[in-house]
């Protein structure tokens, strides 16, 4: 078991917290023999996590492919497991009309903003490699006339 | 001449100790600063290749070659014995096949599907593979220092 530093220390707090949170609610539930709206939302969140974590980890599986191109497959299949799962929840408790609508919303909304972030960002670098690059040539043309 | 055996060193170097450059001088300084070359290899004769003339060197099928201007010549090593020789000489990995001369590259830019691809002064383009940006962009900011 590695020991708590500076390092892990607040990874390892968020760790505590996400595991004590989450059986309380399960025994709570159990205790009461149902789930509150306030539980309910906080299963659903901790269930979105665990998707966005897993799609994101299958980045290094798909690098043969562009940037983009992950991200629209990552996004697919986040929606597949997202919508696969209110699905088998719509025959246990009654799902809002509008429900897969709003999470489609909240998901895709500030997926594209990311995704958008991302593009400028790798554009401002490039900029900035073209001018490193201008000045290493400058550099070597200037070593190659003395 | 002098000799020095010196196993901590962490490279090999030479100095050159002299009272006037004469032409003999010139003729040593020419010879470190100048002699880096690759033999390559084309219809089974064995030429030097400048690495100044190297645009990037790419292996394909475990066996390197040499992309020139319009000349293309099999080169002998693997690319990782390649990539750490020619690091110093201003030649770096971009991607699994290939290392790319930094100082033939024209321009770089990052395309719609968020590819940064290299086009090179000859015109060829060449992919900087994601995984290879990180020390790609360490090796730009170490050589314009």
């Amino acid at each position: 078991m590695n020991p708590i530093n500076k390092k892990n220390f607040l990874t390892t707090i968020c760790v505590v917290y996400t595991i004590l949170s989450v059986v309380i609610t399960i025994v709570e539930a159990v205790e009461h023999k149902g789930i509150n709206a306030s539980q309910f939302n906080y299963m659903c969140c901790l269930y979105l996590c665990a998707v966005g974590t897993f799609v994101l980890s299958l980045t290094y599986r798909l690098e043969r492919f562009s940037m983009l191109t992950v991200m629209i497959i990552q996004y697919v299949l986040a929606l597949v497991l997202i919508f696969g799962a209110m699905w088998i929840l719509g025959h246990f408790v009654e799902v809002n009309k509008n429900g897969p609508m709003e999470m489609w919303r909240s998901f895709t909304i500030p997926y594209v903003i990311l995704a958008a972030a991302y593009y400028m960002e790798l554009r401002r670098e490039t900029k900035k490699q073209n001018e490193m690059l201008a000045q290493i040539k400058e550099k070597k043309q200037e070593e190659e006339i003395k | 001449m002098n000799k020095y055996h010196l196993p901590d060193l962490k490279e090999n170097h030479v100095d050159v100790y002299y009272r006037q450059e004469d032409a003999e001088v010139t003729a040593l300084f020419e010879f470190f600063h100048h002699n880096v070359y690759l033999i390559g290899i084309k219809d089974q004769i064995r030429r030097k290749l400048d690495l100044k003339e190297i645009y990037y060197l790419e292996s394909v099928d475990k066996i390197c070659f040499a992309y020139m201007d319009k000349e293309v010549y099999q080169v002998e090593g693997n690319l990782a014995v390649l990539e750490a020789e020619l690091r110093e000489k201003g030649f770096i990995r971009v991607n699994k096949s290939t290392i790319l001369n930094i100082y033939k590259i024209d321009y770089l830019k990052a395309e719609v599907n968020m590819r940064v691809n290299a086009y090179l002064e000859n015109g060829e383009c060449i992919t900087i593979n994601r995984s290879y940006k990180k020390a790609f962009d360490k090796r730009l900011k170490e050589l314009s220092r």
